[in-house]
């Protein structure tokens, strides 16, 4: 079985989040050396902005649909009725005009695509609103990357980011485990070593989560630490350059900088406390 | 809050806060149960009715939203296959019509999708809309803002390791739908 195949019969497991350590670091490594595998994950990253756009478009119609039903109902029992006899008559008018005259070259202008869904109504909507999501320049548009919420909010939660492969976390997922992360941007060398480091001698351990968070989507680490975004939230207080360590309980046991190797041996004698080895 | 002390005793008063401040919540969470957005608002005052009745049936287990979110999804299966809805829908259309005739309805959507082509988001939302609802529902349920996975799965009822997993097949079909359209070309 090659590398591939291999890293492949693993994805959902990659996906869900339930590869055991040591497929975790395989696939991690393979992902870094093999372009093919590489764009596969991506591509079904790539998935989520279309579908959160989706969303978008479906709460608009939702919104829209909800205040036309604010009207008096008797009107629109008035119009339906109205629109169903004029649908009727020029049905069977239409049907009149086939049969004894050739049809005229192009009355009607109908979209290409034969809608598989019967849902008569829905396609009805879409056409009716033509130019409604486009863009408001001229200029031809690229696909959406990734929304950035990056940045900490105003009025953000006080801990959720994204993972490599698009779930949301918060400080719920971790409850029963130590966490130790680290807001890390490439430029903090030392930093993001000193945090690798204790990944590499703690990381396999089951009792405990080490990973960095980085500010911004594009930002590679260069380490092979697991590393999350931030989406939004406050991210605790912690600001760059800077780790927490959470008990199992949810209680902060250390904060500091991660620059300095003084931080790591604390760490280090403070994950001794909490059993963790 | 005083559900530790009284699980079934929520009031009225608090009912109606409650359902007053889930509301945007509770309609996203009917959008991407829906097969059709504009039944949205129905399905939220329906399932709001539904909880006010049945509100002693309420543990108090999980957060009041997390129940109303439940009810949205249910009376949104149930939703699609009542006739007098379909009906409902298309005096909806009537009304649509003319309303929205000649007015521009801006879309802004808040994050940074607003720049993906609208022949693309059709198409997308076609595809979203054929898929099976046990796959569009997480799936469009992970595209609202904040939703992490647990709370996905206490919404559908289903255990975590499963909702990740339907994402998973949710997002490799429309993977596969768009790739294989691509290839047509």
């Amino acid at each position: 079985m090659t590398n591939c195949d291999r890293f492949k019969s693993k994805l959902e497991a990659y996906f869900c989040d339930t590869l055991a350590e040591e497929d975790l670091r395989f696939g991690q490594t393979h992902l870094e050396s093999c372009a093919e595998c590489s764009r596969e994950v991506e591509s079904l990253k790539s998935v989520d902005p279309m579908v959160r756009a989706v969303l978008q478009r479906r709460l608009m119609l939702a919104r829209m649909a909800a205040q036309a039903n604010t009207r008096p109902r008797i009107l629109k029992l008035g119009l339906a009725a109205v629109g169903l006899a004029a649908a009727v008559f020029v049905l069977s008018v239409g049907t009149v005009f086939l049969k004894e005259t050739p049809p005229p070259p192009v009355i009607v202008h109908q979209p290409p695509t034969v809608p598989v869904e019967t849902d008569v109504t829905k396609d009805a909507v879409q056409q009716e609103i033509p130019g409604l999501l486009k863009p408001k320049d001229g200029k031809p548009v690229e696909p959406a990357p990734q929304p950035y919420l990056d940045s900490p909010q105003v009025d953000g939660p006080d801990f959720a980011i994204m993972d490599a492969v698009g779930y949301t976390r918060t400080l719920e997922s971790y409850r029963g485990r130590v966490v130790l992360f680290g807001v890390l941007s490439p430029e903090q060398k030392a930093a993001v070593s000193n945090l690798q480091q204790i990944y590499d001698d703690f990381g396999s351990n089951p009792g405990i989560r080490v990973f960095a968070v980085a500010r911004r989507r594009e930002d590679k680490l260069n380490a092979t630490l697991p590393t999350h975004f931030n989406n939004g939230s406050k991210l605790l207080g912690v600001r760059e350059g800077e780790f927490l360590l959470i008990d199992a309980a949810g209680k902060t046991r250390l904060e500091g900088s991660l620059t300095d190797s003084a931080s790591v041996a604390r760490i280090r004698s403070q994950l001794a406390q909490l059993g963790i080895r | 809050m005083n559900r530790a002390q009284a699980p079934a005793g929520v009031t009225e008063a608090e009912f109606e806060s409650a359902a007053r401040e889930s509301r945007s919540f509770l309609m996203q969470i009917a959008v991407a149960s829906a097969r059709n957005p504009i039944d949205a608002e129905d399905i939220v005052q329906e399932a709001l009715m539904r909880g006010f009745r049945g509100i002693k049936h309420f543990r108090g287990d999980c957060p009041l939203r997390v129940w109303l979110s439940r009810i949205v999804v249910r009376v949104a299966i149930n939703h699609h296959r009542s006739l007098s809805r379909r009906l409902k829908r298309w005096v909806f259309f009537g009304d649509f019509e003319i309303d929205h005739e000649g007015e521009s309805v801006e879309f802004d959507p808040p994050d940074g999708s607003k720049n993906v082509p609208r022949e693309a988001l059709m198409d997308m939302d076609k595809h979203v809309g054929m898929l099976p609802d046990e796959f569009r529902m997480p799936l469009l349920m992970l595209a609202v803002e904040g939703m992490t996975i647990p709370e996905i799965a206490e919404i559908l009822d289903i255990p975590p390791g499963t909702v990740k997993s339907r994402i998973f097949y949710g997002r490799k079909r429309l993977k596969d739908t768009l790739e294989s359209k691509r290839r047509r070309r």
